[in-house]
């Protein structure tokens, strides 16, 4: 009887350091420089 | 226990980017605090609550609903991603229990996407092709840095092997109920009931594990999973309810008779799943060995 596959761990997917160094600067570059020209638009 | 120089150094930087500490002592308990919190998107539209702060000042209402709306939005947006974080960090531990859960960090990364295309197309004033290009860049990092929940999930048992099936379940439904009383057991003020419930709780996660090694045992642990289980989750949920409202001396130290016991049946449960284990491996061995004697191979 084969064991239940329920069994492995859980573990979420997590992308590798360097992948989210680069979606963190990314996400700076949009969030961050929409928001400060909002600012700076007044 | 020691992490090399190098590693360190490596989660320090991804740390500082991500706006979370690295929890050594978690990890040295075997759980995995989420470290990723979703900081940065609580941070970066702040120019924008500063410029409708300045927009009420030079009386400007058309700039300090567009901005204050759009940071709201970011807010939702950064509040959700956090929350998915959270349940995706509580979905680790949980072994054998899969929730049906919302995909909240992509609620989060979609909403974040809107929030910056808003914020270019209303209050900067870009057309509708630059503020398509900032949501989608947003996106992009966002999925880069948080990965949207991927999008119809395998499900988690897919055999169609009905004594699987139902091992599976049974584990399941075992460790929702252990999360009940360790919910029941938040409530409880007693340390050392704490501490007992605690310890039950373990046992019984490692009785669950012992079954899923070796779902044979799922027989014999029956009674484990349907009465003792259901037994002290009810005797506790109705402690934790009670013990409040009524002061009583005997009343806990009856509750704690009961635990004791628990702990000594679930004690005696283990044992007896390991004995078995060990008569089934001498049983194996001894067929091997006849069989090889059989063979002539000594």
């Amino acid at each position: 009887m084969p064991v239940p596959q329920q069994g492995e761990p859980n573990l979420p997917y997590r992308p590798p350091w360097g992948i989210r160094v680069l979606g963190g600067v990314l996400l700076t570059c949009s969030v961050g420089l929409v928001s400060c020209q909002a600012m700076f638009a007044l | 226990m020691s992490t090399p120089p190098e590693q360190r150094r490596t989660l320090g930087l991804t740390e500082l980017i991500l706006g979370a500490k690295p929890g050594r002592e978690q990890a040295a308990q075997g759980l995995r605090r989420p470290r990723a919190k979703g900081t940065l998107l609580f941070i970066l539209p702040i120019p924008l609550l500063i410029g409708a702060l300045v927009g009420l000042g030079a009386g400007r209402l058309d700039a300090v609903l567009a901005d204050g709306a759009i940071f709201a939005l970011f807010m939702a947006a950064a509040d959700l991603t956090r929350r998915g974080l959270r349940a995706e960090h509580a979905e680790q531990i949980l072994r054998f229990t899969r929730l049906q859960r919302v995909p909240l960090k992509t609620i989060g990364g979609l909403l974040t996407g809107l929030a910056t295309g808003l914020a270019a197309l209303v209050a900067v004033g870009q057309g509708w092709g630059m503020s398509l290009a900032f949501a989608a860049v947003a996106m992009l990092g966002f999925h880069l840095l948080y990965a949207f929940e991927p999008l119809g999930r395998p499900r988690a048992l897919s055999s169609k092997d009905e004594r699987v099936r139902t091992v599976a379940a049974a584990l399941a439904e075992a460790e929702r109920k252990l999360i009940d009383l360790d919910r029941a057991t938040i409530a409880i003020a007693n340390p050392e009931l704490k501490a007992r419930l605690l310890r039950i709780g373990a046992q019984g996660r490692s009785i669950l594990n012992q079954i899923a090694d070796r779902p044979t045992d799922l027989f014999r642990a029956r009674k484990f999973l349907s009465v003792y289980l259901d037994g002290v989750k009810q005797v506790t949920d109705g402690y934790a309810r009670t013990h409040r409202l009524v002061d009583s001396r005997e009343l806990e130290q009856n509750f704690r008779n009961v635990l004791v016991t628990v702990e000594e049946v679930f004690d005696q449960q283990q044992r007896r799943l390991l004995s078995t284990d060990v008569m089934d491996l001498d049983v194996q061995i001894e067929v091997l060995k006849k069989q090889l004697e059989r063979e002539g191979i000594q």
